[in-house]
């Protein structure tokens, strides 16, 4: 299974990106993120799918989200 | 020793819903994380459950979750909404029945220079304080703050009104809603940029509960800074919500058992609590000999169900002191209101009758009863 990692503003954010996710047919998970940003620790989403598509449907549902996270395995 | 009946349920209602007793002891037994830190499944499932109540408290006056900021009480999101958008300074408006929840942060700001304030006083047709109210904004007018329903006599404030003279003028509305949320059908849809309210009254959440609500309009500073589970690297408080208002560890228990305190809220409707508490206000005054007891209530004006009054000739403590022996308990003095007893004209303070969805007829008659007894033995 392809995953994708995003950070996520906020586990407020982290939360309801998740439930609005999981009703587009994408299951994920947070996690405190790995990589500590220039702006300090953060929670992320591993999302169930290929990058492209997660972040198309997250565009598309206005879903607020940091940055992909690239180079990680999950 | 006679049983003790609430009706001062406009301070906090008492008693609460079991939904809500329930969820607080389980919050407490099993939701013991620090939400919005950490990333263990401990803390994770404490964030849930916060979020839950978040997205019913969005869903209950038509906000985006993360725009719902929990906060203590309803004076602790006024201090925010008020200070966050004055603190650059400006122009600023209340009305004359605003609690000292909205008054004390103005004229604390006022009195430091930072702003400037007018009063608008609230007549008794709401046309005459709508012009009153235009008639005071200037151009360094940044936010209107009114009430929805008076704390003291429950008089409800045109809201859609208020919020068009705000709407065409660029001002903030920061609408005050501890007296109206959970009875009257409250949204930011009608206009109101941001809302505040206490948890612990109308929604029948635990103390220590508050919510302030925006429809993210204007940017609010903080005045609180701190930990926030986000941006720790960044010294500056971040300008997002909920964090940017949220510094601290939450009332996780207490938020919780708050979204018990919606639902309940939710599965009765307001519009049947307002009716059942409107029924319970109506028959009240009903059985009160008005030669002997003063309401405070004019005819043709809408008001949330709350009632102040006097025995004549007694003072309103006193009044509320014999009726606390007596198993009855109201609140008297100025509810923490001088600006709205100034326009109510009872400066030396009222006793105020406020049922909640727990109160009966039977209740009332038997309050009804031991004031016309009191009058009887003046």
């Amino acid at each position: 299974m392809i995953k994708t990692a995003v950070t996520m503003p906020s586990v407020t954010h982290a939360i309801k990106a998740k439930r609005a996710l999981a009703k587009g047919g994408y299951m994920s998970e947070i996690r405190k993120s790995p990589v500590v940003s220039e702006s300090g620790c953060t929670h992320m989403l591993i999302v169930n799918g290929d990058p492209k598509d997660v972040i198309a449907f997250m565009n598309r549902n206005r879903i607020e989200y940091g940055k992909l996270l690239k180079g990680t395995s999950y | 020793m006679p049983s003790t009946i609430n009706f001062d349920n406009a301070a906090t209602t008492f008693p609460k819903p079991q939904t809500v007793i329930r969820a607080l002891n389980e919050a407490i037994s099993y939701y013991g994380g620090n939400a919005g830190r950490g990333g263990h499944r401990i803390t994770l499932a404490a964030s849930e459950k916060v979020f839950d109540t978040r997205q019913t408290a969005a869903d209950f006056f038509g906000a985006v979750p993360e725009n719902v900021v929990f906060t203590l009480n309803c004076t602790h999101a006024l201090n925010y909404a008020i200070q966050g958008i004055m603190k650059s300074g400006g122009h600023i408006i209340i009305s004359s029945l605003e609690h000292n929840s909205a008054a004390r942060p103005v004229y604390a700001l006022a009195k430091n220079g930072v702003i400037s304030y007018s009063i608008a006083p609230v007549y008794d047709s709401d046309e005459a304080f709508l012009d009153g109210l235009k008639k005071r904004v200037r151009p360094d007018t940044k936010a209107i703050v009114c009430t929805i329903a008076g704390n003291v006599d429950g008089r409800i404030l045109p809201v859609k009104e208020i919020a068009e003279i705000c709407r065409k003028r660029g001002i903030c509305y920061i609408a005050d809603g501890a007296q109206a949320c959970g009875i009257l059908d409250v949204k930011l849809s009608d206009g109101i940029n941001i809302l505040c309210t206490s948890g612990h009254k109308g929604l029948y959440g635990p103390s220590g509960t508050g919510l302030l609500v925006s429809d993210g309009e204007y940017k609010l500073a903080p005045i609180i800074q701190g930990g926030t589970g986000s941006s720790s690297m960044e010294l500056e408080q971040p300008d997002f919500l909920p964090d940017g208002l949220e510094s601290g560890t939450l009332n996780t228990a207490g938020i919780i058992a708050l979204k018990s305190g919606i639902n309940f809220v939710n599965q009765k409707t307001p519009e049947r609590i307002y009716a059942h508490e409107k029924k319970l206000c109506d028959k009240f005054m009903n059985m009160l000999d008005l030669d002997k007891v003063t309401v405070y209530r004019t005819k043709g004006l809408n008001y949330a169900p709350v009632v102040s009054f006097n025995i004549n000739g007694v003072a309103p403590e006193d009044a509320a002191a014999m009726l606390s022996d007596r198993g009855y308990c109201l609140r008297a003095g100025l509810h923490c209101a001088p600006l709205a007893h100034k326009t109510l004209g009872t400066g030396d303070g009222t006793v105020r009758f406020a049922p909640s969805v727990f109160n009966n007829e039977c209740q009332v008659a038997g309050l009804a009863g031991e004031i016309k007894k009191l009058c009887e033995n003046l």
